[in-house]
């Protein structure tokens, strides 16, 4: 089971950092820090900064992405912002909109 | 299922959290929640704000206000400083709890409150000594989860009691405090009679004496 998980529902102002996997299904707002894998969910909205180890989406993020290993823009994903991280996957049917910085 | 908001034990948020779901807070949350559904904190989550929702579970520590439009509980080992307002409480023995205790929108409740704080005003010295107790017998609960158990629903009868002694001293020793306050007034307005450690003219009789 995942160690956060942000329901379809909620909706979280303000900055939340964690160690674990952060599922977010819901809404988010602010600032995000992970020690693990981030995954927006295809119902997700996240406007904030990310910086994770990881980070997945399907759903739709806007804000500046820091990942320590990857980020993947899953089909039907949906990106604005900058991207700095080592590996970057994009699906086809994703969008994206923002640099990438893949000198790390 | 997706409906069901997870806070992990490692998470920690610094906002507001609203939502129409249900919530699980392991971690920490400085800031207020917001619920449509069902809040629990597990015995490692702390929050720092109010908390609202439709019932509420509290095992870990909060510093703020909980307020619920069905039932609030309270397990062992939960630590609240705030006022606990909702139709039902419910506080276990072993629970720490530091604020206004209110039930609120049963009327059946309501009468059973006004006859157990008629009973609880002499009680209410026990109120100063009740966390502790909580406490010490927070221990023993482990060790015999039986007995405890068997004490819940005598304690969630006993809780608004609770709450009343817990208001009543404040309401009943203010007026207290007023009534006492011109009585020693009074046995102070007339003030003792400024005698002279010697009597007028004593000295000068003293001097021509001596002459």
């Amino acid at each position: 089971m995942a160690g956060t998980v942000i329901g379809e529902g909620l909706s979280i102002d303000g900055e939340l950092t964690s160690d674990e996997e952060v599922v977010v299904h819901g809404t988010l707002r602010g600032t995000v820090t992970a020690g693990d894998v981030v995954s927006v969910g295809t119902e997700g909205t996240v406007e904030a900064d990310i910086n994770a180890a990881s980070l997945s989406v399907a759903g739709r993020v806007t804000g500046n992405v820091t990942a320590s290993e990857r980020v993947d823009i899953q089909a039907g994903g949906r990106l604005i912002g900058d991207v700095k991280a080592a590996r970057l996957t994009i699906a086809d049917g994703a969008s994206f909109k923002g640099n990438v910085d893949m000198d790390a | 299922m997706s409906d069901e908001s997870i806070i992990g034990a490692t998470t920690r948020i610094r906002g507001n959290v609203t939502g129409s779901g249900s919530l699980v807070v392991e971690g920490t949350v400085e800031g207020d929640i917001a619920m449509e559904g069902d809040v629990v904190l597990g015995d490692g989550g702390r929050v720092r704000g109010s908390i609202q929702g439709a019932s509420l579970r509290i095992a870990g520590q909060v510093a703020g206000d909980l307020k619920a439009s069905d039932s609030i509980s309270i397990d062992p080992g939960a630590r609240v400083v705030g006022d606990i307002i909702a139709a039902r409480i419910g506080i276990a023995e072993g629970a720490l709890v530091r604020g206004l205790v209110q039930t609120e929108g049963e009327p059946a409740p309501r009468a059973a409150r006004a006859t157990a704080a008629a009973r609880s005003v002499p009680a209410a010295p026990a109120r100063s000594a009740a966390p502790a107790r909580g406490v010490a017998s927070g221990g023993s609960v482990a060790s015999a989860p039986a007995p405890s158990r068997r004490s819940i629903p005598a304690k969630t009868q006993a809780s608004p009691a609770k709450a009343k002694a817990e208001d009543k001293p404040e309401s009943k020793a203010k007026p207290a405090a007023k009534e006492a306050a011109p009585k020693s007034k009074k046995s102070r307005t007339p003030p003792a009679p400024v005698v002279p450690a010697v009597r007028r003219g004593a000295q000068a009789k003293k001097k021509r004496k001596a002459r």
